[in-house]
């Protein structure tokens, strides 16, 4: 349309042959001063025009739609047979209303828009889909060796889409799916599909983060939770799967919700939401392994949620306060979320239950259920840099609901003879804790963890083909004292017997870092990081992206100095366990930092959201 | 595009004498001269549109706000940028240039939603559902805690057990008819992707299913193509007739029936049409179409606590893979009228093991393993015969009343999916295992002695309005081992954990091999049967304010009559259920389902 019209308008300027007269005759600038003036105020008819002309055309071809023709689905009854009826000849027609690519659907009411998107991205530093080396299911590769690391790593994905939307005296009701095949290196990096993936190599796997129907403020199925406000996320400013935030975007949770729309853009959420839906880990019994080896982490949840399953005690209940309006979106959220530990695999006096020999067991009873939460503030405002420009920030402080504010929940990155780590669970608890030096301060209760995060970012277009954004976000977790206390006993130290941290040394050793006594580390599980990127994209239509993004990952490690694990006064280092093809030895454990760099080709076309 | 054309402009604008000396003489003219040159580019362009869409409206007030469009001017899907791309260099053999604009017509006679697909006779509909189900004491399908894939659930603890499961799907549909020279060749598609708590609990996708937590997986139901009678892919089982599944009657997976709806089977059948409704279908089906078990060897780990494991030839059904001996046989007879319909059908089902894990004497050629060099029994048939149908009954418009009977031998799962059971509720547990057969050279002939099994299944619907419906249904389902089975079982149970071989007498019979099932007793006060049975009754009331879609509440009440009822067994550890003094007893189970769903023309 814009290359006709502009073809159109170069055609008809040559043609004018008062234009050309007129600007040589007159220099005086009235002319075209006036001219301007006339140029502008026919401009301003013709968009008014224009407008008034679109809204008739959707009005007329509502009412065309609300004409009583077939209604709603008519189903094959295998009863009778599929009789050719004369009918005459009818037109699919297109269904403008709600925007391109939707058509009616022949013989009712329904519209629907088949869209989807094919990308192959590539990068380093990190895998395909952009989770940085170092966390989470990127753990191993955060060694950092041939053995254990890929150079480059590539996520290539075709994906369907479907919308359909249908006026009922429901008022409108909407479907929404998008699924497809994805083929994510290295395998395992994704939380969403970690093992859904065959273990035979190339072998593609279902990707699928949307699927829900909204009818009368409700909305089911698959979606981004409701807690989430703003992230940089799939594709908006970066190609990366940022660790700092929580965000639910790339993945959908299964959730059901209803919203209240007060006006004005103004609405209010309750959601019922899977409360693996975020990235979840969930409770360590520290009298299991919970900690070990190096860059795992294995939770002990109850209700089969979390680890292998995806059942769940009660749902997480969300709610939140939005307002969209013509300057951008804000809004609040909360969350309540349940966490439960299994059995106990002990008891704390002498002796295991019947039957019951250092595996959970019903006869050794569980630490009572708690239930954490989360609050967040955030929002995306467009900012007068430039047409188009964004500036969103996001904040989420969190009790017993780490995943809420990131997706950091292991790290483990080496270089050279330094390391760092990170192990991020809800809550801890151990009720194996006969040595306990700390009057109180070894319960068997759930200990819950604090986690918060700030992400922000911006974009500016500089032109409708070219954009560049700047993102960042940090975050932390922090484990109160008796949850340290409880981590620091099962901490390695020899001489048996002997004390780490401070606390004498107890059950199963975990996580698996010889700091001996102590001496010369921080002795806190506690850990923080950041990560910072910019990322610049060039659609030269908007069917096609292709960009670049790099980011830059700091690690502010858990347990962070030295250690004097061979019981010499002399601080030489901690002891590791070999973890993959790194040695065991004595390492410094210090922050860390990971570049990643991610490039993009991606064909959208109409894949809706 | 834009680039190109504003490059045009930009000639244009240098070609003209005037333009350049005045740009010259007044240089902030640039910035006028620029706008100037905009406007009358955007006006152009908004001419040209307003002269479009006032045809637009024109034609569109010219039919009146009807819908019947008779004439070719129905704009067919518009697109952000109609402009077609830029021809490619070289040689354009396949670019339609000039073609005169064609729309896509629909293609009313097979229904709504069909269209015709361009440039040719084909007509294709674009259908699917969305669907999320939570379930209490159940899957997230609707397998009732204890049963099959959630036997482990069924210890009820929280370690085991979650307290709600769901099931969410998004299912695409898609059905194309073509007019051939054949007759209608028509082909029909739903797949999509799902996610189903526990992992694992859904049969047809058991092995598919990733281990990790929130991972989708494929969902494929149907995939067939039907042409002069033939119907080959996947399709529901020519031997099932009658099942309350899929949500008609219930959002459960009922365990009562081993109908296959929910799965769809991999087949190739033909179907012969008598006219007035009848016909007859011989098909060739996937032997593991079904809830598929198949034969235990009692020389070997098969009945574990809430674990089944089958010793079946060829490949057939076992957890690596699931190739075949022989296909099923299956015939029907069918009669599908106004009232409803009817049928009788047949099964013919082999029943084969592998290798015998030992010599009747001794052999050391292949320790415990199967082996080749310890034969094999004798391959068997076993088969199924059903009756069933579903009628409209004169108690509101489309009210209907159905049921559906089936007795097997050697085929249990043609009768029923409940094929094992774990249940525990304090300290009492209920247990079931049932298979195709069992066999056992060691002590026995060899030879396979096949399991019986039978089930009866009703269900009836009532519509309160357009909109509300309240159903009722429930099944029987019982599995029967004869004496001599009974026997070759009896004889692996143990009277003391870690028993050897030569212990005393249990059930009368000496004790021999394998321990299995691990019921350690003596025997006095038990049973000593191996069968068992199982109910479900139900009920599910659905809310339908559009046909679009279903909001509705279903449940479900499960009881399991356990085989080795008795008092006093000696369980082992069982998940985080501890060792110890168990009763076994008949066990209850309360499910509660409610789905939401978004159907959009998903077809059938």
């Amino acid at each position: 349309m814009n290359r006709i019209g502009l073809i159109y308008g170069a055609v008809v300027l040559a043609a004018l042959p008062g234009f050309a007269v007129t600007a040589k005759a007159a220099s005086d600038q009235d002319e075209i001063i006036r001219r301007l003036d006339r140029l502008e105020q026919a401009h301003a008819r013709l968009e008014q025009e224009n407008a008034a002309l679109r809204t008739k055309l959707n009005r007329v071809d509502g009412g065309a739609r609300s004409a009583p023709q077939a209604a709603g689905p008519q189903y094959d009854d295998p009863r009778q047979p599929y009789i050719a009826v004369k009918a005459p000849v009818q037109y699919v027609r297109a269904c403008s209303m709600y925007g391109a690519g939707f058509y009616t659907v022949p013989g009712t009411d329904a519209c629907i828009k088949i869209g989807g998107y094919i990308r192959l991205q590539g990068g380093t530093g990190g895998s395909g889909e952009g989770t940085v080396n170092g966390a989470d299911n990127m753990a191993a590769q955060g060694r950092n060796t041939r053995f254990d690391t890929s150079l480059v790593n590539y996520d290539a994905r075709a994906v369907m889409s479907a919308d359909v939307r249908v006026p009922t005296s429901l008022g409108m009701l909407r479907g929404y799916m998008r699924f497809g095949a994805e083929m994510d290196t290295p395998i395992g990096s994704k939380w969403m599909t970690t093992l859904p993936q065959p273990a035979q190599s190339n072998a593609p796997f279902l990707l699928w983060d949307r699927g829900y129907v909204q009818f009368a403020g409700f909305t089911v199925g698959k979606q981004r939770s409701f807690f989430d406000l703003f992230a940089a996320s799939d594709g908006y400013l970066t190609y990366g799967n940022l660790r700092t935030t929580g965000d639910t975007d790339l993945t959908g949770v299964i959730l059901a919700a209803f919203t209240f729309n007060a006006g004005n853009g103004f609405s209010a959420s309750v959601s019922a939401e899977d409360p693996n839906g975020h990235y979840k880990v969930g409770v360590g019994d520290l009298n299991s392994a919970a900690m070990t080896p190096l860059g795992v982490i294995v939770p002990s949840n109850g209700y089969v949620s979390g680890a292998l399953n995806q059942g769940m005690g009660v749902p997480d209940i969300i709610a939140n306060l939005r307002v969209d309006q013509s300057w951008g979106y804000a809004g609040i959220s909360g969350a309540l979320h349940q966490v439960a530990g299994d059995y106990y695999t002990g008891v704390s006096a002498a002796g295991s239950g019947v039957g019951c020999i250092g595996i959970p067991c019903t006869a050794f009873g569980h630490p009572s259920d708690k239930f954490g939460g989360a609050a967040a503030f955030g929002g995306n405002v467009y900012v007068p840099t430039g047409p188009g420009d964004t500036l969103g920030v996001n904040l989420v402080y969190s009790q017993g609901a780490v995943d809420f504010a990131t997706k950091g929940n292991t790290w483990q990155l080496y270089k050279g003879k330094t390391a760092g780590f990170g192990w991020g669970f809800d809550g801890v608890y151990d009720n194996v804790t006969p040595n306990c030096p700390v009057a109180g301060g070894c319960p068997s209760s759930i200990q819950l963890t604090k986690a918060w995060s700030i992400n922000a970012g911006f974009e500016h277009h500089w032109s409708d083909q070219w954009k560049t954004s700047a993102y960042g976000g940090f975050a932390a977790v922090r484990y109160n004292q008796l949850a340290t206390n409880l981590i620091n006993q099962h901490l390695p130290s020899p001489p048996a017997g002997g004390t780490a941290c401070g606390m004498p040394v107890e059950g199963i050793i975990q996580p698996p870092i010889g700091v001996g006594s102590g001496l010369g580390n921080s002795c806190n599980p506690s850990y923080s990081f950041f990560q910072v990127g910019s990322r610049t994209q060039y659609s030269p239509t908007p069917w096609l992206d292709l960009g670049v993004d790099a980011t830059y990952t700091r690690l502010y490690s858990a347990y962070k100095g030295l250690g004097n694990p061979t019981a010499l006064a002399v601080v030489n280092g901690v002891s590791l366990p070999a973890s993959g093809a790194q040695p065991s030895g004595l390492y410094s454990i210090t922050n860390q930092n990971e570049w990643m760099v991610l490039a993009r080709a991606q064909i959208n076309f109409l894949p809706g959201k | 595009m834009n680039r190109i054309s504003l490059i045009g402009c930009a000639i244009v604008l240098s070609g003209l004498p005037g333009f350049a000396t005045s740009a010259m003489a007044a240089g902030d003219q640039d910035a006028i001269i620029r706008r100037l040159d905009k406007l009358e580019q955007e006006n152009s362009r908004l001419e040209q549109e307003n002269a479009a869409l006032k045809s637009r409206v024109n034609r569109v007030d010219s039919r009146g706000g009807t819908a019947t469009r008779s004439a070719p001017q129905a704009a067919g899907p518009q697109y952000a940028d109609p402009a077609p791309p830029p021809p490619p260099p070289g040689p354009q053999p396949n670019i339609a240039l000039k073609a005169p604009v064609e729309y896509i017509k629909a293609c009313s006679m097979y229904g709504a939603g069909f269209y015709t697909v361009p440039g040719t006779d084909a007509c294709i509909k674009i259908g699917g559902y969305i669907r999320l189900q939570g379930t209490f004491n159940g899957s997230g399908e609707g397998t009732v805690n204890g049963a099959d894939n959630m036997a482990g659930q069924g210890r009820n603890n929280r370690f085991d057990s979650s307290n709600i499961n769901y099931d969410a799907r998004a299912v695409v549909s898609a059905d194309v008819r073509a007019p051939t020279s054949i007759g209608l060749l028509r082909g029909y598609m739903r797949l999509g992707a799902e996610m189903d708590t526990p992992i694992g609990s859904s049969w047809m996708t058991t092995l598919a299913q990733p281990v990790q937590s929130n991972a989708p997986f494929v969902f494929w139901d149907r995939g067939y193509v039907q042409f002069a009678g033939f119907t080959v892919g996947k399709q529901r089982s020519f031997f099932d007739i009658y099942a309350a599944s899929d949500g008609y009657l219930t959002y459960g997976n009922l365990r009562t029936t081993g109908d296959t709806d929910l799965t769809g089977v991999i087949m190739a059948a033909f179907t012969y049409n008598w006219g007035g409704g009848f016909s007859s279908s011989l098909s060739v089906e996937d032997p593991n179409g079904h809830y598929k078990v198949g034969v235990a060897n009692m020389n070997s780990a098969a009945f574990g606590l809430g674990t089944l494991t089958v010793d079946n030839a060829f490949q057939s059904g076992s957890t690596t893979n699931q190739g075949m001996g022989v296909p099923d046989i299956i015939a029907n007879l069918r009669v599908d009228q106004s009232w409803g319909y009817a049928g009788i059908s047949g099964a013919l089902h082999q029943v084969a093991a592998g290798y015998f894990t030992a010599p009747p004497g001794a052999g050391a050629l292949c320790g415990i393993t199967p082996c080749s060099a310890f034969g094999h029994p004798p391959v068997k048939f076993g088969g199924a015969v059903a009756v069933g149908g579903d009628v409209y009954v004169p108690t509101g418009p489309g009210d209907t009343f159905g049921v559906n009977a089936v007795f097997s031998d050697g085929a249990v799962d043609f009768a029923n999916k409940g094929n094992r059971w774990q249940l525990y509720s304090g300290g009492s547990a209920g247990f079931a295992w049932g298979v195709d057969g069992v066999f056992d050279n060691v002590g026995s002939d060899g030879s396979i002695q096949l399991t019986r099994a039978w089930s009866v299944n009703s269900g009836y619907e009532h519509h309160w309005n357009d909109q509300w419906k309240t159903s009722l249904y429930g099944g029987f389902a019982a599995v029967n081992y004869d004496g001599a089975a009974t026997g070759i079982i009896n004889q692996h149970l143990s009277a003391t954990p870690g028993r050897v071989a030569g212990a005393a007498p249990v059930c009368g019979v000496p004790n021999e091999g394998v321990v299995q099932p691990p019921l350690n007793m003596t025997g006095a006060g038990n049973s000593c049967s191996p069968n068992y049975s199982f109910w479900q009754v139900g009920t599910r009331t659905q809310y339908s304010p559009t046909a679009w879609l279903d909001l509705g509440v279903d449940t479900t009440y499960t009881r399991l009559n356990t085989a080795y009822r008795g008092s006093n067994v000696f369980l082992g550890a069982n998940g985080a259920q501890p060792g110890g003094l168990y009763s076994i007893d008949d066990q209850n189970v309360w499910t509660v389902m409610a789905r939401a769903q978004f159907k959009f023309l998903p077809g059938n």
